[in-house]
């Protein structure tokens, strides 16, 4: 088999002009013609999709080794957030689809209502873009406009950005290409956390090249490389920081009801910088323990297509 | 603090705050990149960086700036950068 191509590396599939047919799509049809729509569209990213087709299969014997890895209904699943995420940008989603749990959301919301930030690890289980109804919502959430900067991983996500870009330009969000990061950036971050911002970043994904920058963590049974950076910036914030998990209660069905997971870090950043090195690989392991979680009760929504444990593993 | 005294000062922050044991202040030529070729410091080290030099020098950038990041291309950059500011607090 043919070396596999670092994730970062991988096109995004589709053209521009699919994305703004999709877009446009959104806008103008109803909901329901939309969700319908993207059963065929997911299928056919299934059928193309070989490499990701079998890193899922790897995926699915993990978390559920029990069953038959059929791949097909997570395509879907895809195909639907991907909808969801646009609509999300777009203003469309109403609040109240989203369900809250009784874990630590209000905590945060207490923590942002006296003014502070926060920084939220998200992963790609599930909707992430959902996780800004926590900021956005005056109404049952906080009482003042949170500014919400993203870092992300820009080089796949270019296009879609564009077409966010296009669906919404008047959001209070910035985002931030983890690929552009420089010393400027830190203090930026620190500086939009002092004022009361909230900063998101994906835990899931491993860092390009720099093998020293990941940490090996036990996830679903086997090592697989975690990044290091999303928890050394948790340490250097030192702001109050969140694992958030924003999943649909059904995977495939056309009303989008969503259920929001969010525990607050129980690490506490204090000491030398060698105890500070084991309090953030701690984060780290905290992180995937709760994603690992998420994982088993939301199987189908894990949306990261590319081989995510060590090469030669099953 | 003279500009040499304050470059080799930026020096050992980078190697103190970045922990590159292997690396001494006369290693680091003042006018190469810190980044990506030159000392190869990686954006991870950018981000600590970033901090050590806020908390020692109190520097500051304006968030709208786009030119923040070439104050940190080298040592030569930032010790002007930070000579500056401080220059400009005096006033």
């Amino acid at each position: 088999m043919a070396e596999k191509e670092h994730w970062s590396k991988q096109h995004e599939k589709g053209k521009l002009w699919m994305r703004k047919f999709t877009l446009a799509c959104i806008r103008i049809l109803p909901g329901i013609v939309v969700r319908i729509l993207a059963i065929p569209i997911g299928f056919f990213f299934w059928l193309i999709s070989g490499p990701e087709r079998k890193a899922i299969i790897k995926y699915l014997k993990k978390v559920r080794p029990d069953r038959k890895p059929y791949t097909l209904p997570l395509f879907l699943a895809f195909s639907i957030t991907i909808i969801e995420k646009v609509e999300s940008w777009a203003g469309k989603i109403r609040l109240g689809k989203i369900h809250f749990q009784d874990d630590d959301i209000n905590t945060i919301w207490k923590e942002l209502e006296q003014g502070k930030g926060a920084l939220l690890v998200c992963s790609h289980l599930g909707n992430m873009e959902m996780l800004r109804a926590i900021a956005d919502f005056g109404d049952i959430g906080v009482s003042r406009r949170v500014p919400v900067i993203s870092i992300v991983d820009f080089k796949v996500t270019a296009g879609f950005n564009k077409m966010i870009e296009d669906a919404n330009s008047s959001s209070m969000h910035n985002i931030i290409s983890a690929y552009d990061i420089g010393p400027d950036t830190m203090l930026m971050l620190q500086e939009h956390v002092a004022k009361g911002g909230i900063v998101v970043i994906a835990g899931d994904r491993n860092t390009e090249g720099k093998l020293d920058r990941n940490f090996d963590i036990d996830f679903l049974g086997s090592s697989a490389h975690f990044p290091q950076g999303p928890f050394i910036i948790a340490s250097l914030l030192e702001c109050p920081t969140y694992f958030v998990f924003a999943v649909r209660q059904k995977p495939l069905s056309v009303s989008a009801e969503y259920n929001m997971h969010i525990h607050k870090t129980r690490v506490k950043f204090s000491g030398s910088r060698a105890e500070k090195k084991q309090q953030i690989r701690q984060m780290a392991e905290e992180f995937v323990s709760y994603l690992e979680k998420y994982c088993n009760k939301y199987p189908l929504q894990w949306y990261n297509f590319y081989e995510y444990w060590e090469k030669g593993e099953l | 603090m003279d500009m040499d005294e304050l470059k080799l000062e930026i020096k050992k922050i980078i190697i103190s705050s970045l922990e590159l044991e292997d690396v001494k202040p006369e290693n680091i030529v003042d006018s190469e990149p810190l980044f990506g070729a030159g000392l190869g410091l990686d954006s991870i080290d950018a981000l600590e960086l970033g901090i050590a030099l806020k908390k020692r020098f109190g520097i500051s950038f304006s968030a709208e700036s786009s030119d923040n990041r070439k104050h940190f291309a080298s040592v030569d950059a930032l010790a002007a950068y930070i000579s500056a500011q401080k220059n400009g607090e005096a006033k």
